[in-house]
């Protein structure tokens, strides 16, 4: 008996279509992909048990430091906001310069006539 | 274990755990995923997801549905993990379930791309371009075959399953397993023989 390749001899394993067919299956190699699919495939089984969010857990904590982080930061902006409408509104008062209150301010000095007054006023105004 | 590689060498792994350690490990693991540590599952994906892919690829025509069918086979198995019993083999029932998933997936296939089916099977590999000649008489006798014939091929021959695991893989008789290899084999020596005559 040869080795020669009996092609009706279907009870042994033929080394050239096994070496073939071992290469055109041959899953792709480096441990870049094996660790590819592990995470692919943790993350379909987390999302699929538990929802979509878990699969993203090693970004929860992150996810909601930024979001107080954000709402700190939207509070101090409102506060700051209120603060300078509140101030201003005091120095719009207190800056009053329209010619009536200055007019009433002059007349209501005591001890002036009503043409000094009126000097005043006129000089005083801008 | 034999690593696989892309040069046509023989790549066949066999079953991950073999040492007591690696069995005891992997006891641990196990109990602690039915316990819902999903970290402890992860590991039972590092240990088994190539042989996982190995036994999917052999069953779907491409790469990307042996991914899709790993992807899903593991989601069935960590969801029934409670039904897992300890002196079960925990490769063998994984196997099982992710062969179960290709054949679905398959199924699912075969019922969308009816129209493209011969298409499909006439390239089910990555790199079509590179094939010599050697490799297109292979590829035109696995095209004889019927699907089951090609996969329990691969499965035993490139991966080196015995007939009874390919069985139990596939809900066939061992019998019928090795009734189809015989078939395989005699369908892709006689392609082959023409080339060896020629050449």
């Amino acid at each position: 008996m040869t080795d020669d390749i009996n092609p009706f001899d279907a009870h042994r394993e033929d080394d050239d279509a096994t070496r073939v067919l071992g290469a055109l299956y041959a899953p792709p190699g480096g441990e870049a992909y094996w660790d590819a699919l592990h995470a692919r495939i943790m993350g379909y089984v987390l999302a699929s048990e538990n929802g979509w969010w878990t699969a993203f857990g090693s970004w929860k904590r992150l996810g909601l430091a930024a979001a107080a982080v954000a709402v700190v930061a939207v509070g101090l902006g409102t506060r700051d906001t209120r603060e300078a409408e509140t101030r201003a509104s005091y120095e719009a008062v207190l800056d009053d310069t329209t010619a009536a209150s200055t007019y009433e301010r002059v007349t209501r000095t005591p001890g002036l006539s009503e043409n000094e007054a009126m000097f005043r006023y006129v000089i005083s105004y801008r | 274990m034999t690593v696989l590689t892309t040069t046509g060498v023989s790549h066949r792994i066999r079953t991950p755990m073999a040492d007591p350690a690696d069995v005891a490990r992997e006891r641990g693991l196990i109990i602690a995923a039915q316990g819902g540590d999903t970290e402890a599952f992860g590991g039972l994906v590092r240990t088994y997801q190539r042989r996982a892919y190995a036994v999917a690829r052999a069953i779907v025509v491409t790469h990307e549905d042996a991914e899709d069918a790993v992807q899903e086979g593991f989601l069935h198995a960590y969801r029934a993990l409670d039904r897992f019993r300890p002196e079960q083999a925990f490769g063998a029932w994984l196997h099982r379930i992710v062969a179960n998933a290709a054949l679905d997936i398959g199924r699912r296939r075969r019922v969308r791309d009816a129209d493209e089916l011969t298409d499909t099977v006439a390239s089910p590999f990555r790199d079509p371009g590179e094939a010599d000649e050697l490799r297109r008489r292979l590829q035109a006798g696995l095209q004889m075959l019927t699907e089951r014939q090609r996969t329990v091929i691969v499965l035993h021959d490139v991966e080196g399953f015995r007939h009874a695991e390919i069985g139990e893989m596939l809900g066939i008789p061992e019998g019928t397993a090795r009734s189809d290899l015989h078939h395989a084999r005699h369908t892709l020596r006689r392609q082959l023989g023409d080339i060896r005559r020629d050449t």
